[in-house]
């Protein structure tokens, strides 16, 4: 079964997009900008997770109600 | 020469417009331009140094900083592009807008602390710092072209504007709202853009919103709201209700394209060379405020604005669809279309205010930061060097004078001589952004980058993407499968070709080139931050979280510290334990300009019982502040922990402290622990 065309945003944005964002991390854990034994900087490594994930879920929960959620009267398919 | 524009402009302006609008709406509006004017330049009483004017002293709390950087992104140009976009494509419209995450980790430990606790005041500064006197000579020629250029920008979009909407002419447009802005950054500096920056923040999402919830009502059919959200809807096609664009086409507008012009390029100017953001964030009392105020703007205030800049377009198309309106002539006609049609006189001129709003918060934090370009790259270095800080206030406030002016005239000039001039200028952008970018980027997380590599990266970029402009195919293997334009041209991949280009000739050169000494560029990338930030405090950071503290204030006789020494990277290295531990930073050298001298900072002194809940040790930074929120930190300063004292739930403060940081002492503080 193949992948619709229009999955194809999400998935490269998210793919491209998390290789970039866990190479920021890798950096700032590396070179101990970001140092986890320090209670803020767990704080604020911890707000970095949430928001890759917020961002993810935002763009989930739209294409799932996009492709599934349609009133009466809907337009068709594009 | 401005007035010869103005003549000039006067008698070009050609076609007379259908007019829009009533009385009313133009009350409304005069109102709300003469209101920001007043509010603007009350703030001036706050600017006594050139550090206040530029950077408002660097006591600002992250709500101010969040949404002033709403306004400064959403400029008057976003609603009609945006509502033009989400009228042909859809809810894709705003993809550009919920990109952005990706680099937050670079930038909240990256670049914030580099330029923070390096005490920089400019991009080019940087440079200078970074890779020496050639770099930051190119970097100013390049930035203050692109913000000049980017006023005048601007102020010809609102004049256009303008006179799509009101009919009036676009020489009116801009000359009014230059003076106006113009007027109260003169005399309010940063602070006044900060706070009318806020006010127009609000203003335009509210703005955005209330045509948002207007046009529902418009579309919905049995009254209700949530039903003109179902009739909305339910007429976008699947492609249009997605929230990203087909993956590689139409030309104009696909999903790749917009990936890599806006989420990585534009992503990475936005936040890495945009001298107007920048100074938002060194007007941060705290590098964690500005963590704070990014994280309100990416995660809240982004998705908010997609909505705010894009609903006119999704609300317009379901208009046309159900016979509501005609179809526009042209689409980018679709905003004004909207709003006209489901405004009622007086709100049609508050949405036409918040068009204005967005342009004039934009024009404000480019004029002050063109200002702080010159001042410090230009005025200081070069022509007067040495001055009391007096001179250079002044000089600074004639200097956003003058390019209010200036920008005023480029308004013109894009006027009188037609979309030729921004589309040209526009192309200048496109040749200039990408290296610039890869430098600062390399420079901020490569130790490894010399000198030659960010010059390389700077020329040799601009010199690969002038030859992609002449072959355009050399673009053809990064396009993604997306067809060039009608010129031959691939527009959006352009940007990414460039930065690859500019890295790649910087990493090669840089490879190839001796390297700065770890000394000379501590604190200037991120593998120092450790050392940045014991210079900035001046002593070991204290890292141990405290509790937020309140008291009231009284004058005593302690009087200032005087001027730490800057922390040498040796002392740092010797205290860090012996070298050759295989660290990087083991390497000898010398002292260099990567140092700055750590501000004198008053001495305050609180109770025993208080330094504990703070966490506080004696010589440890603090923030003080009027313990109303609602300033944002308005009145307020930094200080440096005292011996502890035994006379009350009081804080002891000189009277030059407390001058400064314009506390009243009828108030009490809040009074924080940094580090």
């Amino acid at each position: 079964m193949s992948i619709p065309d229009y999955w194809w945003p999400f998935l490269y944005q998210y793919g491209v997009g998390l290789v970039i964002f866990l190479i920021g991390l890798a950096m700032i854990l590396g070179y101990k900008s970001c140092v986890l034994s320090r209670k803020h900087d767990r704080f604020w490594f911890g707000v970095l997770i949430f928001g890759f994930l917020w961002y993810i879920g935002i763009h989930l929960a739209w294409y799932l109600a996009a492709i599934y959620i349609m009133p009466e009267a809907a337009g068709g398919a594009g | 020469m401005i007035l010869a524009l103005l003549a000039q402009a006067t008698t070009t302006a050609a076609t007379q417009p259908d007019t829009h609008g009533t009385t009313l709406d133009y009350v409304v509006i005069l109102g709300y331009l003469a209101l920001i004017l007043g509010f603007g330049s009350f703030f001036g009483r706050y600017a006594k140094s050139t550090r206040d004017f530029f950077f408002s002293g660097a006591k600002f709390s992250w709500w101010l900083i969040g949404m002033s950087m709403v306004a400064t992104g959403v400029g008057s140009h976003s609603f009609m592009k945006y509502a033009q976009k989400g009228y042909e494509h859809g809810m894709s419209s705003g993809m550009s807008y919920m990109n952005d995450w990706f680099f937050i980790p670079f930038f909240m430990f990256g670049w914030l602390p580099i330029i923070y606790f390096s005490r920089v005041r400019s991009i080019p500064e940087y440079f200078q710092r970074r890779f020496g006197t050639t770099a930051r000579f190119l970097a100013v020629l390049v930035i203050l072209e692109y913000m000049i250029g980017y006023i005048g920008f601007n102020l010809f979009t609102l004049g256009t504007v303008a006179h799509q909407v009101l009919g009036i002419e676009v020489w009116q447009a801009i000359v009014i709202i230059s003076l106006v802005s113009g007027i109260y950054i003169t005399a309010g500096g940063q602070t006044a853009v900060i706070f009318t920056d806020l006010a127009q923040g609000f203003m335009l999402l509210f703005a955005g919103l209330l045509l948002f919830v207007l046009g529902l009502d418009h579309l919905a059919l049995d009254g209700t709201i949530l039903n003109g959200l179902k009739t909305l809807w339910s007429n976008l096609t699947l492609s249009e209700r997605l929230p990203l664009a087909h993956f590689n086409e139409p030309q104009s507008f696909n999903f790749v394209g917009v990936f890599w012009q806006d989420g990585v390029a534009g992503s990475i100017t936005f936040l890495f060379i945009s001298q107007g953001l920048i100074m938002r964030f060194l007007a941060a009392k705290s590098v964690n405020e500005g963590r704070k105020a990014i994280l309100f703007n990416t995660v809240f205030i982004l998705p908010l604005s997609m909505i705010v800049v894009g609903n006119a377009g999704w609300v317009g198309n379901a208009m046309v669809d159900m016979g509501l309106i005609d179809a526009p002539k042209e689409a980018r006609d679709i905003f004004v279309k909207v709003a006209e049609a489901v405004c009622k006189p007086g709100v049609f001129g508050f949405v036409l205010a918040a068009l204005s709003a967005a342009l004039m918060s934009t024009i404000d934090t480019l004029t002050n930061a063109t200002a702080a370009l010159f001042i410090y790259d230009v005025y200081q270095p070069y022509i007067k060097r040495g001055a009391s800080d007096r001179h250079y206030m002044r000089s600074a406030r004639v200097t956003s004078a003058c390019t209010a002016l200036i920008g005023l005239g480029v308004g013109l000039f894009f006027m009188t001589f037609g979309k030729d001039m921004y589309t040209i200028h526009g192309m200048f952008q496109a040749f200039v952004s990408p290296p610039i970018v890869a430098a600062v980027f390399l420079g901020a997380f490569w130790r490894r980058f010399t000198s030659a590599g960010a010059i390389a990266a700077l020329l040799g970029g601009m010199l690969c993407i002038g030859l992609s402009k002449v072959y355009p195919g050399v673009v053809k293997p990064f396009a993604h499968g997306v067809e060039p334009d009608a010129a031959g041209q691939y527009n959006y991949m352009t940007a990414f070709f460039g930065l690859l280009c500019s890295a790649v000739i910087g990493v090669t050169v840089s490879l190839l080139t001796r390297p700065k000494t770890d000394s000379e560029i501590a604190g200037l990338w991120i593998g120092t931050m450790d050392f940045g930030m014991k210079r900035f405090k001046g002593a070991e950071p204290n890292h141990q979280v405290g509790r937020k503290i309140k008291a009231a204030l009284r004058a005593s006789e302690d009087g200032t510290t005087p001027a730490t020494p800057a922390l040498t990277y040796e002392e740092y290295r010797s205290a860090q334990g012996p070298p050759g531990s295989g660290s990087a930073l083991d390497r000898p050298g010398a002292l260099s300009a990567a140092a700055a001298p750590v501000p004198e900072y008053p001495i305050v002194r609180l109770r025993l019982e208080d330094m504990e809940r703070l966490k506080a040790r004696e010589g440890d930074l603090l923030y003080v502040a009027d313990a109303r929120r609602w300033l944002g930190g308005l009145r307020s300063s930094h200080c440096r922990a005292g011996k502890p004292h035994e006379r009350g739930n009081v804080m002891l403060i000189n009277e030059e402290a407390f001058k400064a940081g314009n506390l009243l002492t009828d108030r009490p503080v809040r009074i924080e622990k940094f580090f």
